[in-house]
């Protein structure tokens, strides 16, 4: 009698629990095979983020190390537009294990559409970030520098993401694209502060090197 | 409630002097320091993978503890014999079983907020600013063990075995990750195929509540947290008592 | 305070252990239908060959083992003090952090604690090593603590398992003389032990347990007017 008590507390509770959060969803899509393993145990120990994270310096690896008859430089600016195949499965899987992790899609669609010039494949990552977060200003932005910068409007993509440049995970690529932008459209003076900025609060060696060099040629 | 508190407060100094709960300190503290490398590869994002990092190991670390304090609760006494001592006084099995239990609580929460206190120096200086979630994370994962130590103190009078226990208790961790996994697979399974599946996600703790880490925001009102906490453990903790005052020493 | 008398009652007593593993059980015996009853005031005396009971019988005077029939009647525990064969406690705590948990989980007031710790610790002559760590203590000495922590709050019935077992031949003088002392404070003692000459200068009455059952019981007198004393019954009964 006593078991029957407490296991049906312990439903009562769980079902209250369940009924408090029902937004709580599983994983919409399969483990991939080449981190499975790791992924799986990290969920059961309940961390999401963490794989995401692990994902995520995955594809700073991949996206990091030169293809084969590529300068390192070009990696920063601008790549050949077949190279990184896998970038956008990537950058999915990251999404799909934290939909919350904003710059791994931000810097994913970042460099599939303005580094590789791939835009179909950031939209399609841009869609699936869109359908987890409707709202997220920053996904919108990309989207829409996305379709202007297609037609190759740069005014028009200096427009919509300059609000996002402040954001506290606005990616350093997307930060050197826009003062590039900036430098195209005579606009030096904003074009020398945002690689300035780059220079002074980016992480990436490889970005703060690019800004410093573009403020000697400005 | 004054012999649950004496014995909580025993507990608590006897596991502040143990070699395990040192040495996860210490331990803690070392690989803390070396995620910083890890962050590094991380470059923009270095603040946010030691931040997870960090709250990811603290949890496990705690749990180690605390699994390894309330699976040997009883048996490290029954060993040294120091339980006789106990029991032979007015003191009632429920009391001792409780005030054991909380000692090992307080132990690993004293053990979980040195090893936070030197996360948060870490991601202090690599210029991270204190946010409330931070809190929010850190209780939650306290939380979890929480349950969870309770469920294996009450595998570790069940089982009498030490080891048992420990693993019983790790799986209903491990699947009370997974419970939104769990009703998802159920809803899809056959009746019959489901049937165990969904028997569990009634039973196994539901530890996503808790997950902060994981999660961008709370899913569940603060309350509801100490709720489930508070009313999980009771019941693992008294079907646990009710199984105890029949054991022999 | 006028106390009702007591007396420590098994009444048909059998204890039966058993053991499942892989689905097979196997029982073994503990104690087979004891009965007896210790008056309060009594100093009684539990002998028996290895495994012939005696520490099966504490336990169940105790509650840590329940009978598998029988009754046993037993005074309310905090008028019960204990003294296992070879106690055990916290070796981070000192005897008067020991004594002091121990008075606390007794019972015993806060307002008497301090005194009472000082008058035991005095008693069983470790005034002087009452804040060291019992870790660093030889076996001597914390056999001493146990006694300390068995007579702490003053209770009308101590059971000692083994009291002078791993005691150098002094330490067992005091420890007689101490629970003489008892004795005549009108303290219900049950003692077991493989010391003969212990229990026969120390008990009115001595039970001989024979694999499990209680094959004797010899008042002091009948052990007096024996020719070979409580030594030569003993034998007698277990042989």
């Amino acid at each position: 009698m006593r078991w029957v008590v407490a296991l049906g507390l312990c439903a009562a509770l769980n079902a209250a629990s369940f009924h408090l959060r029902p937004a709580s969803s599983p994983l919409s899509q399969g483990l991939v095979a080449d981190n499975a393993v790791e992924s799986a145990g990290l969920l059961s120990l309940g961390m999401r983020r963490l794989a995401a994270d692990l994902g995520f310096i995955r594809l700073l690896i991949y996206y990091g190390t030169p293809q084969p008859g590529a300068e390192e430089e070009e990696q920063v600016t601008q790549a050949v537009s077949s190279a990184y195949p896998e970038l956008a499965a990537r950058a999915l899987r990251i999404l799909d294990v934290d939909p919350t992790f904003t710059y791994a899609t931000l810097y994913a669609s970042g460099a599939l559409a303005f580094n590789l010039n791939r835009p179909d494949e950031a939209l399609r990552v841009l869609q699936v970030a869109l359908s987890r977060d409707a709202h997220n200003v920053q996904y919108q932005a990309y989207v829409a520098a996305i379709g202007l910068h297609r037609r190759g409007d740069k005014a028009g993509v200096i427009r919509i993401l300059e609000p996002i440049l402040g954001e506290s995970d606005c990616p350093a690529m997307i930060k050197n694209m826009m003062a590039y932008l900036y430098a195209q459209c005579g606009q030096q003076e904003k074009a020398a502060a945002l690689y300035r900025l780059i220079q002074d609060t980016s992480k990436d060696p490889r970005y703060r090197r690019v800004a410093e060099e573009a403020l000697k040629r400005l | 409630m004054k012999n649950v508190l004496l014995l909580a407060l025993t507990g608590w100094r006897e596991n502040l002097r143990s070699r395990f709960f040192l040495l996860s300190v210490a331990f803690a503290g070392v690989f803390l320091y070396m995620s910083l490398l890890l962050g590094v590869l991380a470059v923009e994002q270095e603040v946010r993978v030691l931040y997870d990092f960090g709250l990811g190991f603290i949890e496990l670390m705690g749990l180690a503890g605390a699994l390894y304090g309330a699976v040997t609760i009883i048996l490290h006494e029954m060993e040294t014999k120091t339980i006789y001592l106990i029991l032979t006084r007015p003191v009632s099995r429920g009391e001792y079983l409780l005030g054991r239990f909380l000692g090992l609580m307080l132990s690993v929460l004293a053990s979980m907020v040195l090893m936070a206190v030197f996360h948060l120096a870490i991601l202090a200086a690599k210029g991270w600013r204190w946010t409330d979630p931070y809190a929010l994370a850190f209780l939650g994962a306290y939380l979890k063990v929480f349950v969870t130590s309770a469920l294996a103190t009450f595998l570790a009078v069940f089982s009498s075995s030490a080891l048992t226990a420990g693993v019983l208790a790790a799986v209903g961790w491990t699947l009370g990750h997974f419970l939104p996994e769990i009703r998802f697979l159920v809803q899809r399974a056959s009746v019959l195929a489901a049937a165990p599946l969904a028997a569990l996600s009634w039973i196994v703790p539901d530890l996503q509540l808790y997950n902060l880490r994981d999660r961008a925001a709370l899913e569940a009102p603060l309350w509801w947290w100490f709720a489930y906490a508070a009313l999980y453990s009771a019941v693992w903790l008294v079907l646990g008592r009710s199984l105890f005052r029949r054991k022999e020493f | 305070m006028s106390e009702k008398p007591f007396s420590l009652e098994f009444s048909k007593v059998t204890k039966t252990y058993s053991r499942s593993h892989l689905g097979r059980t196997t029982y073994s015996r503990g104690i087979v239908d004891l009965s007896l009853s210790i008056p309060e005031g009594e100093s009684f005396g539990l002998l028996g060959l290895n495994g012939s009971g005696k520490t099966t019988t504490f336990k169940l005077a105790l509650g840590l083992l329940r009978a598998t029939s029988g009754d046993v009647r037993v005074p309310d525990l905090s008028q019960v003090g204990f003294l296992p064969e070879l106690p055990c406690f916290y070796s981070f705590l000192t005897p008067r952090e020991s004594l002091r948990f121990y008075g606390r989980l007794s019972g015993l007031p806060e307002q008497a604690m301090a005194a009472r710790i000082e008058e035991v610790l005095s008693l069983v002559g470790l005034s002087a090593q009452g804040d060291r760590r019992l870790g660093e203590f030889s076996k001597g000495m914390v056999q001493r603590v146990g006694l300390a922590q068995a007579i702490l709050h003053d209770p009308r019935l101590i059971i000692l398992d083994e009291p002078v077992s791993g005691l150098d031949p002094l330490a067992i003088k005091e420890f007689r003389d101490l629970l003489g002392t008892l004795r005549e404070k009108g303290k219900t003692l049950v003692v077991s032990s493989h010391s003969i000459s212990e229990v026969e200068k120390l008990c009115d009455r001595v039970g001989v347990l024979k694999e499990g059952r209680l094959a004797r019981l010899i008042p002091h007198k009948e052990w007096d007017s024996a020719p070979e004393g409580l030594e030569g019954l003993f034998v007698e009964t277990v042989r």
